[in-house]
């Protein structure tokens, strides 16, 4: 693939970042902060592929694969104790 | 016999995927780490597959399930992106589904491949009463939604997870 | 030749995975309701990383392939059960205080 065209992608995805962490302060409820946290997780998966085809390195995506398992065992973990009623509603 | 075979080798290829390299000595520790898994799990949960049909039977079947989620991917991306760039999901509502009581497999296939598409969300599933929640983008006509459901299970995953 | 046409449709998975990846956050944006949030929230995590990780085709690198196989299987794995997971916190808690919190 042409380096501009991931170099492009990764400035739109960096872009995609901080209107992230805009709708993570946004937030209203702490339901749609975790579900803000998890659209995070993807995008930074995202500019992690982005960065291993610039780099041509295979190992970026060993911190993609990892920080899917994390984000998902974080949600899943958050969304099990509000399920409870936490101290957090 | 041959679920077992089949079970290791899977195993195998993914301990191999995450290595990636293809050097003898991995690939002997993936099969003996991929054997004693099996065993043991086999050990723990026994009889779980004993009442799903043959194997081959189900492995034909394989292709359809994927190729059929894809199709319904791709249909429900393009629902949902339209109505998010209209006005929302303004007739959203919650829809009960009927299921046929079944393993937990089947279950869990139920709700991965209902989930993974985009227009609609599980939000319960009950294996034992057979009874599925689904929050959907147009719930105004409830039984066009559960007969859409029940079409699509009959096509693309009761011969995988019955 | 056959490289031309691995970059052109590399090029359009990429363009693809960044339009959905934006048309799901301003969803989440817009969105009032959490099951609403949910279903923009389920056009990233599901169609649009997963376009992105196809993408990698275009670089005709094997390890760079095999990994980005993977990672589609894995996320498209756990990407239903963590949907699921708050959909289920959302219905019970909205059952818990008798409001509805997916009506926009």
């Amino acid at each position: 693939m042409p380096a501009f065209v991931v170099v492009i992608g990764m400035v739109w995805v960096t872009l995609l970042l901080v209107a992230g962490g805009l709708v993570l302060i946004r937030a209203r409820d702490v339901l749609q902060r975790v579900v803000a946290l998890d659209l995070l997780a993807v995008i930074v998966i995202a500019l992690l592929a982005l960065l291993s085809y610039l780099r041509g390195q295979a190992y970026y995506f060993d911190a993609a694969v990892a920080l899917a398992l994390l984000s998902f065992v974080a949600t899943v973990a958050a969304a099990r104790y509000l399920d409870q009623g936490g101290p957090f509603g | 016999m041959l679920a077992l075979v089949l079970r290791v080798v899977v195993l195998t290829a993914i301990y191999l995927l995450v290595l990636t390299s293809l050097r003898p000595g991995d690939v002997l520790t993936g099969l003996v780490l991929a054997t004693v898994l099996v065993v043991v799990a086999r050990r723990l949960r026994p009889a779980e597959a004993a009442a799903s049909g043959p194997l081959l039977r189900r492995l034909a079947g394989v292709p359809a399930l994927v190729g059929g989620t894809l199709v319904d991917l791709v249909r429900g991306t393009w629902d949902t992106a339209v109505c998010l760039c209209g006005r929302g999901p303004v007739h959203g509502g919650l829809v009960e589904v009927p299921i046929r009581p079944c393993a937990r497999a089947g279950a869990a296939a139920w709700g991965v491949r209902v989930g993974f598409v985009p227009d609609t969300v599980v939000v319960e599933i009950d294996e034992q009463a057979g009874r599925m929640l689904l929050h959907v983008l147009d719930a105004r006509d409830p039984e066009a939604v559960v007969a859409a459901q029940h079409d699509l299970y009959e096509r693309r995953q009761r011969r995988v997870f019955p | 030749m056959i490289s031309v046409v691995l970059d052109v449709v590399g090029g359009a998975l990429l363009l693809l995975g960044l339009v959905l990846l934006t048309v799901s956050l301003v969803g989440v944006l817009r969105m009032r309701g959490t099951y609403g949030q949910l279903h923009a929230q389920g056009l990233a995590t599901g169609p649009g990383v997963i376009a992105i990780l196809a993408s990698s085709i275009a670089t005709e690198d094997a390890a760079i392939m095999s990994f980005a196989a993977l990672a589609i299987v894995f996320v498209a794995l756990t990407s239903p059960v963590s949907g699921h997971a708050i959909a289920r916190a959302a219905h019970r808690r909205a059952q818990r205080d008798g409001d509805h919190p997916g009506e926009p």
